[in-house]
């Protein structure tokens, strides 16, 4: 087995890597001083300019860098991982102190029960899935038992690990079957511009350290199909393949599958290859066996641990589905593109970027796609990422919903995997370019960037989301503040664990993680609370809410009534004019509790009250 | 790829001293955390590449990879599988399932490379051509020096950034009292020293009133107030808190519907 390629044999060392790695550290500074300016001074012209400065800083002279041709297989290596961590830095120092962001409640609540039980499948009535796939906790509670961190520092220690993996094993993998450092190089980088990578991808979450466990098993397999018979590492990349299949199985049910498809197309490839070039193929064996095992696996798990999945995925893609083939026949209007839920409309400049990444992309995948074609005819694997680049474009329409777009985005960040391919071999493999021009190469470094720059405005959103700063109306990572937080623990102290409460979208993560309480919601039990916050009055229906949800306790936040919800809801998708808001909650309907006969104000503090109520609760 | 003598008999006596002191608790935090995170992530996965791959098998990128992947891979299958054994997933037992990984694949390592004076394969830096330290050193320095401003800069924005402050009232039955009681409870968040006026009444009673808490900022406080006989069996407990500077004003008002003899 071969292990050092390198695409100029007169390249040794790091090179420029050091160098550039300080430039990126500066990029890094660049984006902490944006949010440091946008927490202190909210408002300020330059916070925005800064922060780009910064991305750009980190991202462009690693992929100028990675885009010439004189840079070692080592220097590329320490180029992709320190872009790879990098990027992991702008999410982790946008929010030091705690988690933020919306998933990493729900899967914080998992460990919380993990650490507390010793055991595993707890009910997680936030999400209730996440606790079937408990991949990623168990490995985080496993490094806060023996280390002693908290869950936070432990969920950031564990995700930063699997960045790194994510990026080796791409690498690695491009590499492999390409037999080009430079190929892979610049398929990573590309890879690293999917909008997801830097917050979604990067928060503690299932998927987050799912991808990198599919990473792992996809460059074992590949090395292993390229292995010679009876070679000995055959059997170790074969348990390595089994071990991050294995664990994928149990940490994301989405990417598992997707994995699965992925064993299950290469196969189709491998025998079709087979059956046309049998003496020129690639690959000496094909994934067959870990595909039906992958297979075999995803379905058992499935079946047996996580039945839930259908009732949790089934909607959201019949949804999108749905949307599309009503905007298709013109029932449908669909979303309104370059819109936030609250109406806001971003800069000329991010919609054109945008529009442009997408571009791009769709004008390069067409010559990537016969690249590959002609330079890897008979590489399986080759043409397998080339079958995961179609389906990019299959993908973009669903943009067009509201119910498909964020399926669309989350797709990116698995299907990324081969348009980052295909558009490396564009550039690799144009004649002119592989001159070496210094032209071209700040030409194609320059589309790369601004891939890089659209696609992270598709992933982050508008500015209000991508930076911190003050308090806005269910704004996710934007609410979470200290009144939220000192609620959410005087729950957990003074009332317990395990309350069933109703309550909004945020203070819902809160109470659920922090005050390890039980918020009552569509989610769990199928029942729509919005009507207790959003009428003016009390009556049956509020009665019947609270009696059927076995509801104890209201955590009631007046601020709702302050602005329309950022993130397009107030409760969950399951309320009235979710995610088309056009007027905010009623002050009145908030303050209503306070005349209810049967009702106890058990906490003041100011913009949030907690009470005690029960099914008998009425009017006076 | 180069070796160096007994790396395993290190790996293992490391694992055998993190088993004796994490179940002494002798460690302190930063040596614990700084054992605890190659022990976790490392290690096991690093001697079961070792066990199952063929001497100079592999990269060094490879066998990085590969040791973290499979170390996080065992941990993750491993949680599964103590989960259904009696123990389940505590302490002690995470520290002995993952010191028997590491040692047992070790162990298998050693076997395979025929004694102790085999090594593990492992990952060498590249020849970084002339002037090392000026080249690869200084520029990794400043960029550690770098980053760790920016970490610095980052955690003091978020701690500084401007919040609104807010003060926390609350009131609850007081439990394991015959009598009928209350437990009041307050909290100063806000950014200065708050002097508070606090009344709590029953059934438009004054049964208590609190005229100068003084709370720093951060600081909280308590009370377990027992109602009067005669008071007991009203309906409505109510606390209402005013501040200093505005004393006629309500800040803050929980109240509670006491049932005689709860």
């Amino acid at each position: 087995m071969s292990h050092e390629t390198q695409q100029n044999s007169t390249a040794v060392g790091l090179g420029w890597a050091p160098i550039v790695s300080l430039v990126g550290s500066l990029g890094v500074l660049l984006v902490v001083l944006a949010y440091t300016g946008a927490r202190l001074t909210p408002g300020t012209w330059w916070v925005e300019p800064v922060y780009w400065a910064g991305l750009l800083t980190i991202f462009t002279p690693i992929a100028a860098r990675l885009i010439s041709t004189g840079a070692s297989r080592h220097e590329r290596i320490w180029l992709v991982s320190a872009l790879g961590m990098g990027l992991y830095l702008v999410k982790v120092l946008r929010s030091p102190l705690g988690f933020e962001g919306h998933d990493e409640f729900l899967h914080y609540r998992t460990v919380e029960d993990i650490l507390r039980s010793g055991h595993l499948f707890a009910y997680n009535p936030l999400l209730p899935v996440s606790a079937r796939f408990p991949g990623a906790e168990i490995a985080t509670s496993a490094l806060v038992r023996v280390s002693g961190l908290s869950i936070f520092q432990a969920g950031i220690a564990i995700e930063a690990v699997a960045r790194l993996m994510l990026v080796l094993a791409l690498y690695l993998a491009y590499e492999r079957v390409s037999a080009s450092s430079r190929l892979a190089g610049i398929a990573t980088l590309l890879y690293m511009s999917n909008p997801k990578l830097i917050f979604f991808d990067a928060q503690f979450s299932y998927e987050s350290l799912a991808l990198p466990f599919a990473s792992l098993a996809l460059v074992a397999l590949v090395y292993r199909a390229r292995a010679r018979a009876g070679n000995s590492g055959r059997f170790g990349l074969t348990l390595v393949a089994l071990l991050g299949l294995g664990a994928l199985v149990i940490t994301h049910h989405l990417t598992s599958y997707a994995f699965v498809l992925l064993l299950l197309l290469w196969t189709a490839v491998y025998f079709a290859l087979s059956s046309r070039h049998r003496r020129v193929v690639t690959e000496r064996m094909s994934p067959a066996g870990m595909a039906v095992l992958g297979l075999a696996l995803t379905l058992s798990w499935l079946v047996y641990v996580a039945p839930i999945v259908i009732e949790y995925l089934l909607p959201q893609l019949q949804g999108g589905v749905t949307e599309l083939i009503g905007i298709i026949t013109g029932r449908s209007t669909g979303r309104q593109l370059f819109h936030d839920y609250a109406g806001q409309v971003p800069p000329i400049w991010e919609r054109l970027a945008q529009i442009a990444a997408t571009a791009l992309i769709l004008a390069g995948l067409p010559a990537g796609l016969y690249g590959v074609w002609r330079r890897y005819r008979t590489n399986v694997f080759a043409l397998t990422l080339a079958g995961v680049a179609l389906i990019y474009p299959l993908s973009l329409p669903f943009r067009l919903t509201q119910a498909g777009s964020e399926a669309s985005d989350r797709a990116a960040g698995f299907l990324f995997i081969g348009v980052g391919f295909a558009l490396a071999t564009f550039m690799i493999g144009s004649r002119p370019f592989s001159a070496s021009s210094r032209k071209q190469i700040a030409l194609f470094t320059a589309l790369a960037t601004i891939v890089f720059v659209g696609e992270v405005i598709v992933g982050l959103g508008p500015s209000w989301a991508r930076l911190p700063g003050p308090y806005l109306v269910s704004a996710d990572a934007r609410s979470i503040e200290p009144e939220g937080l000192a609620a959410a623990a005087w729950t957990h102290s003074y009332l317990g664990p395990d309350n069933r409460i109703a309550t909004d979208r945020v203070n819902g993560l809160l109470q659920g993680s922090y005050g390890e309480q039980y918020p009552v919601a569509h989610v769990n039990v199928g029942l729509d609370v919005a009507p207790v916050f959003f009428a003016p009055g009390w009556g049956p229906v509020q009665q019947g809410i609270i009696r059927q949800g076995k509801i104890r306790f209201l955590v009631v936040d007046r601020r709702l009534s302050t602005g329309l919800p950022m993130e397009g809801l107030y409760i969950d998708e399951s309320e009235p004019n979710a995610l088309q808001h056009k007027t905010p909650v009623a002050p009145a309907a908030l303050t209503k509790f306070e005349r209810l006969i049967g009702v106890n104000q058990l906490y003041d503090g100011g913009d949030i009250l907690i009470y005690q109520i029960g099914a008998s609760a009425h009017e006076p | 790829m180069s070796h160096r003598p007994s790396k395993t008999i290190i790996l293992g006596g490391v694992a055998a001293l993190v088993i004796a002191l994490a179940l002494c608790g002798v460690l302190g935090t930063v040596a614990r955390v700084v054992i605890a995170l190659p022990f976790v992530l490392v290690a096991p996965g690093y001697a079961i590449v070792a066990a199952v791959f063929p001497k100079r098998g592999l990269g060094g990128v490879e066998t990085l990879l590969f040791s973290i992947g499979v170390s996080v891979a065992v941990a993750t299958l491993g949680g599964l599988a103590l989960n259904w054994t009696p123990w389940g997933l505590r302490t002690e037992v995470w520290v002995v399932f993952l010191a028997a990984v590491a040692l047992g694949a070790g162990g298998v390592a050693i076997a395979r490379r025929g004694g102790l004076s085999t090594t593990l394969p492992v990952a060498r830096l590249p020849h970084t051509g002339s002037g090392p330290i000026l080249r690869v050193g200084v520029p990794l320095l400043a960029t550690a020096l770098v980053l760790a401003v920016a970490t610095g800069v980052s955690v003091t924005g978020a701690i500084h950034q401007p919040r609104k402050g807010f003060t926390q009232l609350w009131i609850l039955p007081a439990s394991g009292h015959k009598a009928s009681a209350v437990r009041l409870g307050l909290a100063n968040r806000e950014s200065a020293t708050t002097r508070y006026l606090l009344r709590l009444t029953a059934g438009g009673h004054t049964v208590r009133e609190w005229r100068a808490l003084n709370l720093t900022p951060g600081a909280s406080w308590q009370a377990t107030v027992t109602l009067p006989t005669s008071l007991a069996r009203v309906g409505k407990v109510e606390a209402i808190l005013s501040r200093a500077s505005s004393p006629c004003s309500v800040y803050r008002r929980v109240w509670y519907s006491v049932i005689s003899g709860n």
